[in-house]
């Protein structure tokens, strides 16, 4: 329940162990290894030692075959996902075996070779394509593409643009030279396609007289014969370049089956990638090598047991001044699910303090309070916990889904309170369908409807009310956890005069209130005044500080009235249930009603939950950690274990 | 009918009609605006559509929640499923009044939650992992929708 403590470890070992001393590193995952910039660049160290070199390179490449393999798989041979991907357990020793990558990078290589191929095929496709485009105009002219002259004439083709008069064209033609004719061959919306045939002597002018009204000559290199012909053989050679890829398409997906492999060990090149990342932050003169890096106190031991089998000498020193060790948080495991929304926020900083005991039931308790409905409550708590029992998700989502049990047990029991069964779904069902209607209702569930501390749409001013009170609990907590820390950071007056006059001030607003007299709260004002501005250099500074302070009295109000989104969230949660029931319950047609119902409640469970999450979590981070909360901690990244596809089993859990 | 003893009744009617114009304009400009942004997404990547899917229906809720307050209105009203209530033009006025935090609320939050999950959108294009703040921010437009919600929506319960 703490953060934890840190130790700074440096180490110095013969280089020849590195590789293997690396490997039980990654497998410890206790250890992080800093960035040795400050040391590089000090000449008396750079002079002794450079930094380490390592395979990243070899590992990164192949860890891109491997994806790109495994793209190509997912494109030809598709696999059927769900949203959660199940794990499969795998032991160490099989994890890291060095035939199975081999054999995946093989096959990964075979792949990829196919998938560049498809991508020529494609190239060369495209290009036939373009090719063939530009021959059909031509067909139907029976004269060899090849054909440039005969003995007296020049025989060109062109093409003119689509709005040219070829009448017009003629006749200019004509005017210029008489040994010319222009034939049209065809015709499409862009331009005309034309046979110019004219004599050798004269082909210059007719060109010239043609050439005003944009005619271009059009050549066909490397082609014999007609362009029907030609357009043939094309074709035909499309069809086989298709053949070809799809022959490779096949290739691919029959890799299907290796998608495991693939996979497997794409996890593994990327634990690779992670260590040798970390091999480079290694110095070297060569045959030693010295690391520095940090390591939770209570696991030193273990990094003494795995460096006794090594040559090394090493230690392990509280940090030093100036230093910023990195921020773990430790937890009992049931509060871990918290951790989501402390790191939404940011990491306390090291010698800040633990949050997440401090909010958890808060958190809890208001994500309840605004959801307040025992079936959206089970609701919850049942999809949380199939999804955790059939997929098992880790990580980021197996924090949500964990948390999702505490949030939906805790909807349920404050949705006791406030009768809400989706919504007003009781009542509307007696009253609609239950012959009898509502007197029909037994008492317990009346008592219950009517909400056993308050209905929210009945009596909202009582919940606001409820709802100021609950918050201003939740700000004074927020302001011992001030005072705790600066006694325990030895600033205990500084952390008093911080908060007390503020408890006078309020006290005295209660006193006025109730008694009228506003003796008190003048009292509170002026040790405001007194206390606020301690920190300013002179006598007036000091005053204006003080005087100034009184302005965040304004600040209180907004905090306060912050927690009224509590009264809000509740009320919007079982107006919208209580809306599609009505409507729901309408045509008084019973499937109509559970159609209604389904759609409904579906959609506000799906709207509330994410603004409830997000609103519960607003109160934490901005009233109330906003009075203690010390952030922008580093998280501490060890080298550990980072797996996609597979589980590694026999390793203890740390 | 004599126009002027129905009066009351057309102008709730008015502020119903308003509630649901307004919140769907409101919701159509959002989500078209963010369709916008994920299409451009989509031509890229088309593995993103369906994060860009849920980014687009955010600003969606508004036009329904204007729905809820119109029918809920001219349900009170008697207009829908019964016979239609006769009020006085004070109480139409009340009426008509209750329903336009739905219609103003609605328009502008949302375009604004529209504007706001367009920009999740090109922070899906960069970032995919990290689609759940672009929700989440688009959310927090969507609260204050919720409270024009039951504003409106308690206004037309106690209203008497």
């Amino acid at each position: 329940m703490s953060i934890v403590k840190m130790k700074r470890v440096r180490v110095i070992g013969l280089e020849e162990e590195k590789q293997e001393l690396l490997q039980q590193l990654l497998s410890l995952g206790c250890v992080e290894i800093s960035e040795p910039e400050e040391k590089i660049t000090d000449p008396q160290w750079a002079a002794l030692l450079r930094r380490d070199t390592s395979d990243l390179t070899d590992c990164k490449a192949e860890g891109s075959a491997l994806t790109a393999a495994l793209d190509a798989l997912n494109r030809y041979a598709p696999e059927k996902k769900g949203l959660f991907r199940k794990r499969s357990p795998i032991s160490e020793a099989e994890f890291f075996s060095e035939s199975a990558k081999a054999d995946a990078l093989a096959t990964a290589e075979e792949i990829n070779d196919s998938t560049r191929e498809i991508a020529r095929i494609f190239a060369a496709e495209n290009k036939l394509a373009a090719t063939l485009a530009s021959l059909t105009p031509w067909a139907s002219l029976d004269l060899p593409l090849e054909t440039t002259e005969t003995e007296q004439t020049e025989v060109m083709l062109g093409t003119v643009p689509a709005a040219a008069e070829l009448t017009a064209l003629q006749a200019e033609l004509a005017q210029a030279t008489e040994l010319a004719t222009l034939i049209p061959v065809s015709a499409d919306k862009d331009q005309q396609y034309l046979l110019l045939l004219a004599h050798k002597s004269e082909a210059d002018l007719a060109v010239g007289a043609l050439r005003s009204h944009s005619f271009s000559v059009v050549r066909f290199k490397d082609m014999t014969g007609t362009a029907a012909r030609n357009i043939d053989r094309l074709k035909a050679e499309q069809q086989e370049l298709e053949q070809a890829r799809q022959a490779q398409e096949a290739a691919i997906a029959a890799q299907k089956d290796r998608r495991r492999a693939l996979e497997l060990t794409l996890d593994r090149v990327n634990q690779d990638i992670s260590r040798e990342t970390v091999s480079e932050r290694f110095l070297t003169d060569g045959r030693i090598f010295f690391a520095e890096g940090w390591i939770p106190a209570e696991r030193v031991a273990d990094l003494d047991f795995l460096l006794g089998t090594h040559t090394a000498a090493w230690e392990a020193a509280d940090p030093a001044e100036g230093e910023t060790p990195p921020t773990l948080l430790k937890n009992p495991k049931w509060m871990d699910s918290i951790n989501m929304v402390t790191e939404m926020y940011s990491l306390p900083a090291y010698n800040g303090i633990d949050p997440n005991p401090l909010m958890f039931f808060w958190y809890v308790f208001f994500f309840g309070i605004m959801f307040a409905d025992v079936a959206y409550g089970i609701v919850l708590f049942l999809v949380s916990f199939i999804i955790i029992k059939k997929f098992n998700p880790k990580k980021t989502m197996g924090r949500m889904f964990h948390l999702g049990l505490w949030l939906g047990a805790s909807t349920a029991i404050c949705g006791v309170f406030v009768g809400g069964f989706f919504g007003n779904a009781l009542e509307v069902i007696y009253q609609n369908f239950v012959p009898g209607g509502l007197d029909a209702m037994p008492a317990w569930m009346a008592k219950f409807c009517a909400g056993l501390i308050v209905n929210p749409v009945n009596d909202p001013m009582t919940v606001l009310i409820l709802a100021i009170i609950i918050g201003c609990f939740h700000l004074l907590m927020g302001q011992c956890i001030h005072i705790y820390m600066g006694f325990r950071d030895g600033q205990g007056v500084d952390a008093l005069l911080d908060v007390v006059p503020w408890w006078i001030v309020f006290a005295g607003i209660a006193v006025a209130a109730l008694a009228g007299t506003p003796i008190v709260l003048i009292l509170g004002a002026l040790a405001l005044i007194c206390t606020q501005g301690r920190h300013e250099q002179g006598f007036f500074k000091k005053l204006f500080g003080g005087v100034k302070s009184l302005y965040d009295i304004t600040s209180w109000l907004s905090d306060v009235l912050s927690y009224a989104r509590l009264m809000a969230l509740m009320l919007a949660t079982s107006v919208i249930a209580q809306v599609f029931n009505t409507l729901g319950a309408l045509p008084r047609n019973i499937i109509v009603f559970i159609l209604v119902f389904l759609i409904g409640h579906v959609f506000n469970i799906g709207v509330n939950v994410i603004g409830t999450y997000v609103h519960a979590a607003r109160l934490q981070y901005l009233e109330y950690f906003g009075k203690f909360y010390k952030d922008g901690g580093i998280p501490f990244r060890p080298l550990q274990y980072d797996t996609k596809y597979v589980d590694i089993t026999n390793k203890e859990e740390n | 009918m004599d126009f002027m003893s129905n009066a009351g009744l057309y102008i709730a009617v008015i502020g119903a009609s308003l509630a649901v114009a307004l919140a769907c304009a409101g919701s159509g400009k959002g989500v078209g605006c963010v369709g916008e942004a994920a299409a451009g997404v989509i031509s890229e990547d088309p593995g993103k559509f369906s994060s860009c899917l849920i980014l687009q229906i955010l600003p969606g809720t508004q036009g329904l929640y204007g729905l809820v307050v119109w029918f809920y209105a001219l349900f009170t009203l008697g207009v829908i499923g019964g016979t239609p209530q006769t009020l006085t033009v004070a109480q139409g006025l009340g009426y008509c009044f209750a329903c336009l935090p739905m219609g103003i609320g609605g328009y502008i939050t949302a375009i604004g939650q529209g504007r706001c999950a367009a920009a999740g959108v090109s922070l899906v294009a960069k970032r995919p992992e990290e689609m759940s703040k672009g929700i989440i921010m688009a959310i927090m437009v969507e609260f204050y929708a919720i409270l024009c919600l039951l504003a409106s929506f308690l206004m037309l319960l106690f209203i008497k």
